[in-house]
């Protein structure tokens, strides 16, 4: 009788145990996330702000670790910082090229994370136009800690907001509508296509030994190109000749120093802005001793090339003797 | 050609083969550095520094740093003829090891084993004049209870670890001891390092084993105040150690690590790397995170005696400015005897050498100015970086040129963007330095100026509006 009841008894059991976790399961809070606005209109070089918001649902939110994803084609992160919900930062905010990422928590496991509301604020720059929508998404890496969940992610779902960049301020070239736009992104582009604007001199991270250079490249022929000279900054429009030369000597003194160049024009076909950067210093022997090269010196040159010599004569020399030795033998 | 003329030809090309390869060696290995300090050199990116004086972040936490280490230099009360100078460093912790080895607090008599605490006791009373809550590494393993009398090696029996722990909680945080609040006990110092033991994950030198016995030894405490164990106190940052650790199941307060990286950058990666690691263990997410001993190399250095040192420590400060730990302790207060080469790791130098404070002293209380509420920077590069803060109607940067492997300077244009139309006061003050200002009139929001900053130097530019 006894053993009846268990053989009916351990199979219903069961049965419930791994009901009630299923109804559980089902139940269990999901925690979203999610960035707004959903759909944003920008025209290039326009600055923009993401809010990142959390329904906790039922969850109890001790930590996040966020991380976010855009092309960086199109989009430079300036900053992101923790919401109102996340007082405590963890690891600080970081922007790179195409990511972003900040790691925040609740001010201790006693009083964790519940509701609705922003976590991180996230700044963008719009710096090319897009055929096609981009998106802002978080990365697959994002994680929810919550109490009672144990090791697992919190997260359930999330929604990425889309981005349009239109041509705007680049269809009309002026400098003071461009100035702004254009923060200047190194390292420089350095291979432009057939129909891009380059920087042909100076080179990149050279010194110049003038303080009013001759700046000189090219793009579509007839095309105006707007020079902006950092960090002052010094801004005008040169046109192209039936080369696609541009070519722009400098006007005023700049200061000893290193400076950027930024260069954009029109793509007269996409109708999307093309852009290139350098870097280069005036080394003029200003008074603050500044080292006058991009690139700085500790090492000698020289010192280096005799070392290499000499290293090169051994290799020979080791190689020689041995083969020397076989052909006495 | 015989036999013999085949072996001594055979041997001397050997050896001439071999005098070329001692002698290229070292040749081929410098021509190598030196490429790569050029190279990496080539690819530094200068920074060009904009502040935006209306987007503000979190506040500025200035109480991390002020934190900091005492080595086992000498096995006296080391910090009582400094300690007014500490004082002036405004201690929030103060770190000390070699408890049981330095100080003889535990010997042994027919009734097991005694604690005498005359020798520990003004130490850490020293500890606390200065304002700090001592952090108490429990280290090393005393003599009386250790394998083989040796105070790197486990104990004989783990109870007598125990206990010892027990009694040292007792006397530092026991209500009818010392009746301290808030004190830090770290199990061991550099656990995974030769000198101190080569502890490991397993076997019998495990660290776990022996941080299992602390805690039972702090469960054991009776009548005592708030206090706080952790560990591992590993010289890096290790990601094993770290989650052994959490997943011991052991009380855990605090975590604890060694940093001796000469590049800052690697600082906030660690932090990163840190709470990527623990988040999936929400109960520890949050714990306090202690670097109990900082700087830029673990080996003695003429670098810690002068602006390389200070530098170094200000561009630290600067990564773990938002999202640090919840202490950063410099290694460390003085310097030990015999040191007058400059090449010790001492804030101040030692009694034998004047007791100088050096550069690096300097650095915390310079940095206190930038309380406040931090303000969105773009534009730092490979060897100047920095913050900026507002407090008071002051706008203030603060920037570090730190070059780790050479004498690199820089011309840094600085733009304040956000401003307010009228005229304002730009006060430059370098660390141990220049302190001049000049007056700018503001009309479109924006104000650009360059900083010359010299290799290995600190700069806080002030911007008030008159």
């Amino acid at each position: 009788m006894v053993a009846l009841f268990l053989l009916l008894a351990i199979p219903v059991t069961v049965f419930v145990v791994m009901k009630n976790q299923e109804l559980r399961k089902k139940a269990a809070p999901a925690t979203t996330l999610s960035i707004t606005p959903v759909t944003v209109n920008k025209a290039v070089g326009e600055e923009f702000t993401l809010e990142v918001k959390m329904n906790t649902a039922e969850n109890q939110i001790v930590a996040v670790d966020l991380k976010l994803v855009y092309d960086p084609t199109k989009l430079e992160g300036l900053w992101i910082r923790n919401g109102t919900m996340f007082p405590n930062i963890l690891s600080s905010g970081v922007v790179g090229s195409g990511t972003a990422s900040i790691a925040l928590g609740a001010p201790n496991t006693t009083t964790p994370i519940t509701g609705t509301g922003t976590i991180a604020t996230l700044r963008l720059k719009a710096i090319a136009g897009t055929t096609t929508p981009v998106t802002v998404r978080f990365g697959s890496d994002t994680f929810v800690g919550a109490l009672n969940e144990g090791s697992n992610n919190a997260l359930t779902s999330s929604i990425p907001s889309t981005i349009t960049i239109g041509g705007g301020t680049q269809g009309t070239p002026t400098p003071s509508s461009l100035t702004p736009t254009l923060t200047p992104t190194l390292p420089a582009t350095g291979s432009a296509s057939p129909s891009a604007i380059t920087i042909d001199s100076p080179i990149n991270n050279a010194s110049v030994t003038t303080d009013q250079p001759t700046l000189k490249g090219k793009a579509p022929a007839g095309a105006t190109v707007t020079i902006t000279i950092y960090s002052d900054p010094i801004t005008v429009t040169v046109t192209t000749d039936a080369n696609g030369n541009w070519s722009y000597t400098l006007d005023q003194p700049l200061a000893s120093g290193p400076h950027t160049i930024v260069v954009a024009t029109q793509d007269p076909v996409t109708g999307q802005t093309k852009t290139a950067t350098l870097a280069f210093v005036v080394a003029t022997g200003d008074e603050n001793g500044a080292s006058g090269s991009a690139i700085p010196v500790s090492g000698a040159v020289e010192n280096t090339l005799i070392l290499l010599l000499v290293g090169t004569l051994f290799i020979i020399a080791g190689s020689l003797i041995p083969v020397f030795g076989k052909v006495r033998v | 050609m015989t036999l013999i003329m085949r072996q001594a030809a055979g041997r001397t090309t050997s050896v001439i083969s071999f005098l070329a390869l001692i002698i290229f060696l070292p040749l081929f290995i410098l021509v190598v550095g030196q490429t790569v300090t050029l190279l990496s050199r080539a690819v530094g990116k200068p920074a060009n520094i904009v502040v935006d004086a209306a987007t503000e972040l979190e506040p500025v936490k200035t109480d991390f740093y002020h934190a900091f280490a005492q080595g086992g230099e000498e096995a006296t009360d080391m910090l009582s003829s400094v300690q007014g100078k500490v004082r002036g460093l405004q201690p929030r912790i103060i770190r000390i090891d070699h408890l049981y080895d330095y100080y003889q607090v535990v010997g042994r008599d027919g009734n097991g084993l005694t604690f005498d605490w005359s020798r520990l006791d003004p130490v850490v009373t020293t500890i606390t004049s200065t304002g700090a809550k001592p952090v108490l590494a429990l280290s090393y393993m005393p003599s009386v209870i250790a394998k083989d009398g040796s105070i790197i090696n486990p104990p004989n029996d783990w109870n007598e670890w125990s206990l010892v722990v027990q009694r040292t909680i007792e006397h530092f945080s026991g209500k009818n001891g010392r009746n301290m609040g808030g004190v830090y006990y770290e199990v061991w110092n550099e656990p995974d390092l030769a000198q101190f033991g080569s502890w490991k994950l397993g076997g019998e030198k495990n660290y776990l084993t022996l941080y299992r016995y602390a805690a039972i030894g702090a469960k054991n405490a009776q009548s005592v105040n708030t206090f706080y164990l952790g560990g591992p106190a590993t010289t890096g940052l290790y990601k094993n150690w770290i989650l052994a650790l959490v997943r011991s199941g052991n009380r855990l307060n605090f975590l604890s690590w060694h940093s001796y990286l000469a590049n800052p950058e690697r600082f906030a990666t660690d932090q990163r790397n840190l709470i990527s690691w623990l988040v999936p263990y929400p109960t520890y997410t949050l714990l306090p995170k202690l670097i109990t001993e900082f700087g830029f190399t673990g080996s003695k250095s003429t670098g810690y005696g002068g602006m390389y040192g200070a530098a170094h420590t200000a561009a630290v400060i600067r990564q773990l400015i938002s999202g640090g730990p919840t202490y950063l302790a410099t290694f460390q207060l003085k310097d030990g005897p015999g040191q007058s080469d400059g090449s010790g790791w001492g804030l101040i130098t030692h009694d034998d050498n004047g007791l100088r404070e050096k550069p690096r002293y300097y650095v915390f209380s310079f940095l206190d100015a930038m309380a406040g509420t931090r303000l969105a920077l773009t534009g730092e590069g490979s060897w100047v970086t920095g913050f900026a803060s507002t407090r008071n109607g002051v706008l203030r940067l603060m920037l570090v040129n730190f070059d780790a492997s050479g004498s690199h300077s820089e011309q840094v244009p600085v733009r304040w963007t956000g401003l307010a139309r009228g005229a304002y006061q730009l006060r430059q003050r370098f660390l141990l330095g220049r302190d001049t200002t000049t007056t700018h009139a503001v009309e479109d929001g924006s104000l650009a100026t360059d900083v010359f900053m010299p290799a290995q130097s600190v700069v806080i530019l002030e911007l008030t509006k008159e």
